[in-house]
């Protein structure tokens, strides 16, 4: 039996095996029934805030080691020219470089097991949320991609008109979230496909001092994708919920798949973030109000809000 | 009689268990699996989700958000219709008998710029 980490100290081992691989794999795929999800989404949320913890704490480190880094420079010159005494001088320069060091390889290893907050923010919220409505007997169809983006692998990278700057580089980066099928009790499936595309700007300039200076911009468009697949041909009325529809971030449409009527409504983010990718992911709330609209949307004799 | 406690979120429909009392803020009946004990004797989760002093459980969480996810569309107040908000779950959500929680740092305010 796995017993319950602090999330700072926790250890792969502390996880189920169901969680284990998925932390290995980096995916989740096959089907669900929704308790045993839920407690999978579960352990991986906390393994997630076991992650942001080491990697608020190597965050600190590196800066410890960067502004000691700073600061024995200067110690150095003073101790070995001054008092001189080289050995002691070197020492002062070697801990800050070794502490700095130390932090790099502790963000980058926090950074290697770090899970998508996508994970923690949309998706655990709201499976539990819907966990009243799952059908018993059916299995939730899940393709969940918990990798991340990886920053040396662009899918597209472009330099752009510099204008006063001496360089502007733009890398794109799609990542494809989750794709889950979702049976519900009335036989419908509710479909959820998230997605993200990340840009990275990265401006290379001279100050007014002659100085060389970058600095990284992170733009993250997400798409999310809320589909309701009656189990029968049903024709939709939208009249009622066209008003509640945001036309500058949603879009309501109707496609037809395998003879049945399918809702269709899409919805859009933009997050934004300077050094690092936007830690930020479309609220579980926002995804669950999309499904009540296109649940609403179904006629009167179906259930739906007339 | 049998438990008037609306289950679900997307698909709602009665719980239909055997009833075992009722609430003592809206008067709906329920079963055991949905009172929530409280200074006003038994709630169901609705109810103790906007009153103080209940217990805080899954069935309370999970009516605090149904809520908040259907009022915009317009569901809250006399609807009563298969799915959504009965006349009971209207009456618990716009006509509070004991004091409404406090407001917390977190809660949607309108008039916030």
């Amino acid at each position: 039996m796995t017993k319950p980490a602090v999330p700072g100290k926790m250890k792969i081992t502390d996880l189920t095996p169901a969680a284990r691989a998925a932390v290995e794999q980096k995916a989740v795929t096959g089907g669900w029934d929704g308790k045993s999800l839920g407690k999978l989404l579960s352990e991986l949320d906390r393994w997630d805030q076991m992650a942001e913890v080491r990697k608020a704490h190597a965050q600190k480190i590196f800066m410890t080691g960067a502004i000691g880094c700073v600061v024995g420079f200067f110690l150095f010159f003073v101790v070995a020219f001054m008092v001189e005494a080289p050995l002691v001088a070197l020492g002062l320069a070697a801990i800050p470089v070794a502490i700095l060091i130390t932090g790099i390889r502790m963000k980058r290893a926090a950074r290697a097991i770090d899970l998508p907050n996508e994970l923690r923010i949309s998706l655990r919220p709201m499976i539990r949320q819907l966990s009243q409505d799952l059908h018993p007997d059916e299995r939730i169809k899940v393709t969940l991609n918990l990798a991340g983006i990886d920053e040396k692998k662009a899918n597209a990278a472009k330099d752009l008109p510099p204008g006063r700057n001496r360089s502007l580089k733009q890398n794109q980066y799609d990542e494809d979230i989750c794709l889950l099928r979702i049976p519900l009790l009335d036989g419908s499936e509710a479909v959820l496909h998230l997605s993200n595309t990340y840009f990275k700007l990265v401006r290379s300039y001279t100050t007014s001092r002659g100085k060389y200076k970058s600095k990284t911009k992170w733009k993250k468009l997400t798409s999310v994708t809320a589909m309701l697949v009656p189990p029968v041909r049903i024709s939709w009325e939208p009249a009622s919920m066209q008003q509640h529809i945001d036309r500058r971030t949603e879009r309501l449409s109707f496609v037809e798949k395998n003879g049945v009527m399918v809702a269709r409504l899409d919805r859009y983010y933009k997050f934004k973030a300077a050094n690092e990718p936007p830690a930020d992911a479309a609220p579980a709330a926002d995804i669950l109000k999309m499904f009540v609209r296109l649940t609403a949307m179904r006629p009167r004799a179906a259930g739906g809000l007339q | 009689m049998n438990c008037q406690w609306q289950l679900g979120l997307l698909l709602m429909r009665p719980c239909d268990a055997p009833a075992a009392g009722s609430c003592g803020l809206c008067g709906r009946a329920l079963c055991m699996a949905h009172s929530v004990p409280g200074p006003s004797g038994m709630a169901c989760p609705q109810c103790a989700a906007s009153h103080e002093g209940y217990d805080e459980t899954e069935d309370t969480e999970m009516a605090e958000n149904r809520d908040a996810y259907y009022r915009p569309y317009g569901a809250a107040i006399g609807y009563g219709q298969a799915g959504f908000f009965s006349a009971m779950d209207s009456r618990a959500m716009n006509r509070p008998t004991a004091p409404l929680r406090p407001a917390r740092s977190d809660d949607y305010d309108a008039m916030e710029t």
